[in-house]
């Protein structure tokens, strides 16, 4: 295979850590938000009242908490209401759902990534693997969370994959890899991995990094048991049903890998009635794909 | 101008007008398309599933090939179709990766929609006269009424017509 040269490689390594360091973290009023969500002494007004500064956001988090999925018996027009009817748990995700938006609302070309399916595939990954949490006792705001920011990588990656792609393809169709390996042959890093590096730098729980950088290699994920190791694989296989689904698929297509083991450990067993009831659920969230209005 | 119509998840839509049926993001999941061009009528489904395992409620029949084929049928001779007259294609039904070694069924829902939906076409006596289907990538359709077109962009590599 021809590659790309040695020069070249390092040169694109040093660009994508630079990249990755680039990468503004959220704004501090939403993480001390989040910690405010945390603590069981905050009250709903002293959030909404940090959250009013960034309006887009408010208008995020309202728009997601209004989403047929919660069921809310009337429209809510307030993040006050929506702790009050939701809970500071479920109102923490979806503030960082909200918050990591504008990351992805545009095209990532390298990935045949039209505007807003990088987002549309990232909640669509989060609603399932909240409903797989759900069934397999997994915590399930935290499993929605890392659905949330599992392919966040494909945002930095994006450029090189688009320089390398002839290369890569190449790579997975003649050798039959899958395509984060063949990212991480040409490119010295894959999505998975610079995910990871993201949100490591923003600080954010183990679990989230562990459910980036091991979304499409769950058994490399060492440690056998534990509630990160649940996430892991609870987000392995929301991504693959959601990729199976057609939601939010790129030029990787369906070019990975998927674990047998992730689904035993979590103990499904019918996975064409899961891939059902997801297809059931995303109907219900489907409005909140429409971007750009 | 011809209409462009969005045929979502589970989706089955039937018209007798000069349209574009489409289909964006299609997984292991078939576009089926079925049309009678003596009379001018097409339609497509979205099928999500090989079987709807007779489950007393399908809201959504296009979202199994058992009750797809049937539903879009009824729905094309409501607008005059002939059964004789009618031809189908199909694209989609793309597989992961299969680990090296381990051949597993339970994830073959892309061939197990392939296999489906001919045969509810077979059983329904409509030849299908072309596919592109299996791989492992994503793909967006589009059906031109009534050039009786297939359009199959295959994400991240290209274009043809079926």
């Amino acid at each position: 295979m021809q590659g790309l040269d040695e020069r070249t490689r390092e040169l694109i390594q040093r660009r994508v850590l630079k990249r990755v360091k680039d990468i503004p973290s959220l704004p501090q009023f939403v993480v001390d938000t989040l910690k405010k969500l945390d603590d069981p002494k905050s009250s709903a007004s002293d959030v909404a009242d940090r959250l009013s500064k960034d309006e887009g956001l408010v208008i995020r988090i309202l728009r997601l908490a209004n989403s047929a999925y919660y069921g809310l018996p009337r429209r809510i027009v307030s993040v006050t209401e929506a702790i009050a009817l939701l809970g500071f748990k479920t109102v923490k995700s979806i503030v960082l759902a909200a918050s990591v938006y504008k990351f992805m609302d545009s095209s990532f070309s390298g990935y045949a990534l039209d505007r807003g399916l990088l987002w549309k595939h990232s909640l669509s990954v989060a609603f399932a693997a909240k409903h797989i949490a759900r069934k397999c006792k997994v915590e399930e705001e935290e499993a929605y969370v890392a659905g949330m920011l599992h392919d966040l990588g494909k945002i930095v990656l994006n450029d090189f994959v688009r320089f390398g792609y002839g290369i890569i393809v190449r790579l997975v169709e003649e050798e039959q890899v899958p395509f984060m390996d063949a990212e991480r042959q040409v490119l010295g890093f894959d999505h998975a991995l610079v995910g990871g590096l993201i949100l490591e730098q923003w600080n954010l729980p183990e679990s989230y990094m562990a459910a980036a950088r091991y979304h499409h290699e769950p058994e490399a994920y060492e440690e056998q048991q534990g509630v990160i190791r649940s996430i892991v694989d609870v987000i392995h296989v929301a991504n693959v049903l959601c990729l199976m689904l057609g939601i939010g698929v790129g030029a990787d297509g369906l070019q990975y890998y998927l674990s047998e083991n992730a689904l035993e450990r979590l103990g499904i067993s019918d996975v064409e009635g899961l891939m059902s009831e997801i297809v059931d659920l995303i109907s219900q969230v489907d409005e909140e794909f429409q971007v750009g209005e | 101008m011809a209409q462009t119509i969005h045929v979502g998840m589970a989706d089955l839509v039937a018209v007798k007008h000069p349209s574009v049926l489409v289909t964006l993001g299609l997984g292991s999941c078939i576009g089926l398309v079925i049309f009678d061009p003596k009379n001018k009528v097409a339609g497509m489904a979205h099928i999500m599933l090989p079987d709807s395992r007779e489950s007393k409620s399908v809201p959504k029949p296009g979202k199994f090939a058992d009750t797809a084929v049937p539903k879009l049928l009824q729905e094309l001779l409501s607008l005059g179709a002939l059964p004789t007259n009618l031809q189908a294609k199909i694209a989609g039904g793309a597989q992961m990766f299969s680990v090296p070694g381990k051949e597993s069924g339970l994830l073959a829902v892309g061939a197990r929609n392939i296999e489906a939906t001919k045969k509810w076409l077979e059983q329904h006596r409509i030849p299908l006269i072309a596919e592109d289907t299996g791989g492992n990538k994503g793909r967006s359709i589009e059906f031109a009424v009534p050039q009786w077109t297939l359009t199959v962009k295959v994400l991240g590599t290209g274009t043809k017509e079926i």
